[in-house]
């Protein structure tokens, strides 16, 4: 090969990762100072900041600080991350970059078990989280062998379409629930869950939602270049080397388990998963082996931002999901002025 | 030279249990260092034929052994050093570039979750220089043409660096000058010592490129051999259901549509 | 890689199936995981003495311990209207309450009619959240048990003491009362109140003890949201069920609400039911309206009820009588006499209203007449 091109490619693309590396390690500073920036930012004593002296003299802004601020961050932190980590996956692996995370049932199978359990089971956190996280993955399931019972299309139709009639499905069934819920206590309470919030989370909240997110955050990070190639054609991915079936399972569960786990503590955000991997595309390009874990960053800083403002901008609490629909809504816009979505026609 | 390349032995597939089997007793050998074409029209079953080769679809009875071991005793990672796919097409609706594309073809010499590395990305600009496109390793794959595309997929393939080659209908998209330039390098790549099979509905790439070819027709392999005898006037007036002839221009033999 | 695989999905499977493995123990509270101080559901300023320190044990069965009693308390949550009325039938309310959240229905707000202080609280919105009520510094905030897990909790992590009531049915009213009277300290208030309660209805239940016949009754909720009219029927659960019962008559809707809440029933269910009384309910539109529209309406005149003339509003001042509010008392006496008048001959609405008002707020005739009386729905005087 000629190698002054050769060595001009190298250097050039060096350049280019070391500069893409420098805005990831950006990216991850800002996280880190939003989130401390965060951690003073509230209603109390009054709308602001809250100043040094007062924490170190006032017991209940300590104890506010630790027991209420704390633990909420940390779920709006991982709430981000794994919901724009999940969004990147599927992206990739239905080679479509207009779904969600949610999609295939699981939204509206985690919406369901948690009404199902607010009417009919007391609506105790423990066990709307429980059911929350099992009806997700039954929504999973139930598309899964739907689309298998599908005649036509390929893969990824079969799949849609099942997922959307799932999702319909649930979506009658919560329809019920509302109605014969109890319109002074139950009724609110699921529409407070469907719209999302953070305002209940305490450790146990957080404590509950790790292992999921954890390992299922850690095997998508691993799987990072991987997932370049389950977005290719099964035998194009197989001549490569791959099992394209069974990691695609892998990583389909591996990124519904954490979603479903975080649905169950936080209601129905969404939004997140569906623009941050754009972005992180616009800033990174293509290969998931940095728009995952940019995608990661920038959805922790979303989700930090929109509750900061759910739960500072107005005396009463605004829901999450509102607010990440709303930003979310106006940053697609803003992206798809700017340059366009460049998606092969 | 091993004769023993790739054989099928007796090979029997079906899509479903229900419907006859696509491909019924099938023996074959594949030789290497040689041009196969699997010629035949639409529907004839060569795609199937590439797959089984490419140990993508199983066999429902029979052997399909690669260099003297059966396809389904090798784990894929070997696989996928000794065989790489150049699919028809490929619809990918994000913007890599053509590097990055490309280096996807090192998955199998990486370890399970490993990536690629400096010494990877040299092997894959080599690639792209072998098929002539190295001055597009930066542009992004969604704005070349679709011959050029087509020639990123082969350099793709060819950082796997295969012994058998396998193209699914490579020059059905192509203009001619694109065909033109991709039969130069399958030529330099056979002279190399690559073994290629290609699937291909058009006589005319069969009789300009390959050594061997299997005449394929409603799942079943009329004649095997070396194209000179197998592409002859009457069997493709069969296969194709239309008065073919071909004829001799300055020593090259050539399908002269009546 | 295979092995990778399984068993990554093993351990995935295995965590994901634990996600309730925390049991949440109500009664006491989670131990915060950096004490800045000690961990004690008292006063934020722990004072030793203990001469004054009393217990409440709540409607959620938790024991809330105090060392003398709360001053700076706040009062929020949805439908809150009816937990103040209770809670202002002890004078010490207005000046130990600093917050209260939404107090009205409609536009109908009784706290700030009577509650001098009203203007220096510090209204808080119905969906404030743990932060911006501990920026009241409350020493004491009380909350209905629904809202345990989602506002109770966080707020009981600042180890601020909280206190749940409901004030939802006859029985709980005499709980949640005695709780009240601890609160403020004042159980001979509390006492005064519940013999109030005990003496009306008992009253009622003697005059009816010889009844035979109850008629049946219909009890109608009217809504017209977005426009669309709708006839609701209460659960069996609710207070607006157990009045008919007390006050002798016999709700005809006992089967036909599986729901929590308000159950939609169309004409025809309503004309197959065939009671023998209907009474309207209406909260923001005024029952009166709503009955005269009804008596003109051809598919209602043909009515049995309506013919004999057995079509109601049902009655209230501020707030229609049919709710769990203080005023529950009105409406099942006011029910009672109209279902049975040959036993309640002597009865008379007035005098029932005045002595409620005196006995529960201290509040005289002149203000009933002026501030009470103008609000009458019903039929009233």
């Amino acid at each position: 090969m000629n190698s002054a091109i050769k060595t001009a490619a190298i250097a050039k693309t060096q350049v280019t990762t070391a500069s893409r590396r420098a805005i990831l390690i950006w990216l991850g500073i800002g996280l880190f100072s939003l989130f401390l920036f965060s951690l003073f930012l509230g209603r109390y004593p009054s709308p602001g900041l809250i100043s040094f002296d007062q924490l170190n003299t006032d017991e209940l802004a300590q104890r506010l600080i630790v027991n209420l601020r704390l633990p909420r961050l940390l779920t709006a932190l991982l709430l981000g991350v794994t919901l724009a980590a999940s969004g990147t996956v599927f992206q990739m692996l239905f080679s479509n970059p207009l779904v969600e995370p949610g999609f295939l049932g699981v939204s509206q199978g985690a919406a369901f078990g948690a009404a199902f359990c607010i009417v009919f089971l007391g609506g105790a956190a423990v066990y709307t989280q429980s059911m929350a996280v099992i009806f997700a993955l039954a929504g999973l399931g139930l598309s899964y062998l739907l689309g298998r019972k599908i005649r036509y299309g390929g893969w990824v139709l079969r799949l849609v379409l099942a997922g959307i009639a799932v999702s319909a499905l649930f979506s009658a069934g919560l329809g019920v629930l509302k109605y014969i819920a109890d319109p002074l206590k139950q009724l609110p309470e699921i529409t407070f869950w469907l719209l999302g919030g953070l305002s209940s989370i305490t450790w146990r909240h957080l404590i509950s939602i790790l292992p999921a997110t954890l390992a299922g955050l850690l095997i998508l990070y691993l799987f990072r270049w991987r997932l370049n190639l389950l977005a290719l054609s099964e035998e194009t991915a197989f001549s490569m080397g791959a099992a394209p079936k069974r990691e695609r399972i892998l990583l389909l569960t591996a990124a519904v388990f954490p979603t479903a786990a975080v649905i169950s503590v936080a209601g129905m955000v969404g939004w997140v998963g569906l623009i941050m991997p754009h972005i992180a595309r616009r800033l990174f390009g293509s290969d998931t082996r940095l728009t995952l874990p940019a995608s990661m960053l920038l959805g922790g800083i979303f989700a930090i931002l929109c509750d900061d403002l759910a739960r500072t901008l107005l005396p009463g609490e605004i829901p999450l999901g509102i607010l990440t629909s709303l930003l979310g809504a106006l940053v697609f816009i803003l992206l798809m002025i700017s340059h366009g979505l460049k998606v092969e026609k | 030279m091993n004769q023993q390349f790739l054989t099928f032995e007796n090979v029997f597939f079906g899509y479903d249990k229900k419907s006859p089997p696509v491909i019924n007793g099938l023996n074959l050998q594949i030789n290497e260092g040689k041009i196969a074409s699997i010629l035949g029209p639409n529907g004839a079953g060569k795609t199937t034929l590439l797959f089984l080769a490419l140990g993508w679809l199983r066999c429902s009875s029979g052997n399909i052994s690669l260099l003297g071991k059966p396809l389904q005793n090798y784990n894929r990672k070997s696989l996928g050093k000794l065989i790489a796919l150049i699919p028809q097409s490929e619809h990918i609706p994000f913007e890599y570039t053509v590097l990055e594309y490309v280096l996807l073809g090192r998955a199998p010499y990486l370890p399970p979750l490993g990536m690629p590395s400096d010494a990877d990305q040299e092997i894959a600009l080599e690639a792209l220089e072998r098929v002539g496109i190295s001055h597009l390793y930066s542009n992004s794959i969604l704005g070349i043409s679709g011959g050029e595309k087509q020639l990123v997929l082969a350099a793709r393939a060819l950082t796997q660096k295969p012994r058998l080659l396998l193209l699914d209908e490579p020059t059905s998209h192509l203009d001619l000058s694109n065909k033109y330039r991709l039969i130069k390098i399958l030529r330099r790549l056979r002279d190399e010592g690559t073994t290629i099979l290609m699937t291909t509905h058009e006589p005319e790439i069969a009789l300009a490129i390959s050594d061997d070819t299997i005449l394929m027709n409603n799942g079943q392999v009329l004649s095997t051999g070396n194209t000179s005898e197998v592409v002859n006037d009457a069997n493709l007036s069969l296969i194709y259901s239309v008065p073919v002839k071909i004829i001799e221009v300055e020593g090259k033999r050539q399908v002269q549509w009546i | 890689m295979k092995k990778i695989i399984l068993s990554i999905m093993l351990i995935l499977f295995l965590s994901g199936c634990a996600p309730a493995s925390t049991p949440s123990s109500v009664p006491s509270l989670p131990a915060p995981t950096n004490p800045p101080a000690a961990v004690e559901v008292a006063q934020p300023t722990a004072t030793q003495s203990v001469t004054e320190g009393f217990t409440i044990i709540d409607a959620l069965g938790r024991e809330v311990n105090f060392t003398k009693a709360p001053s700076r308390i706040v009062v929020t949550g949805r439908a809150l209207f009816m937990v103040l009325d209770a809670v202002y039938s002890f004078p010490q309310a207005s000046e130990r309450i600093v917050a209260i959240g939404n107090a009205a229905q409609g536009s109908s707000n009784f706290i700030s009619l009577i509650d001098p202080n009203y203007d220096a609280k510090i209204l808080l919105q119905s969906d404030a959240g743990a932060e911006q009520i501990a920026a009241v510094q409350p020493d004491l905030v009380i909350l209905k048990s629904s809202v345990a897990e989602s506002l109770g909790k966080p707020i009981e992590e600042l180890n601020i003491p909280v206190v749940y009531i409901d004030f939802e049915t006859p029985d709980q009213y005499e709980r949640d009362m005695t709780i009240l009277g601890k609160i403020f300290q004042s159980e001979e208030r509390a006492s005064e109140v519940l013999d109030y309660y005990a003496k009306t209805v008992g009253g009622i239940q003697t005059s009816l003890q010889d009844v035979t016949e109850k008629p049946s009754v219909l009890m109608l909720y009217y809504t017209d949201k977005d426009g669309a009219i709708a006839f609701n029927v209460p659960p069996l659960s609710w207070m607006q069920t157990q009045i008919v019962q007390i006050a002798g008559g016999s709700p005809v809707w006992a089967d036909a609400n599986p729901a929590k809440g308000w159950t939609k029933v169309t004409l025809e269910q309503i004309a197959a039911w065939d009671a023998d009384k209907i009474y309207i309910i209406a909260y923001t539109a005024n029952p009166v309206e709503v009955v005269e529209q009804l008596k003109n309406d051809p598919q209602w005149k043909s009515l049995r009820a309506v013919k004999e003339n057995n079509l109601f509003a049902f009655p209230g001042d501020l707030y229609s009588w049919d709710q769990p509010d203080t005023r529950w008392v009105l409406g099942v006496s006011w029910l009672a006499a109209n279902l049975h008048p040959e036993k309640f001959p002597d009865f008379d609405i007035m005098e029932l209203i005045t002595d409620f008002y005196q006995t529960l707020y201290n509040l005289d005739a002149k203000f009933v007449e002026e501030k009470i009386q103008p609000t009458f729905r019903g039929v009233l005087p």
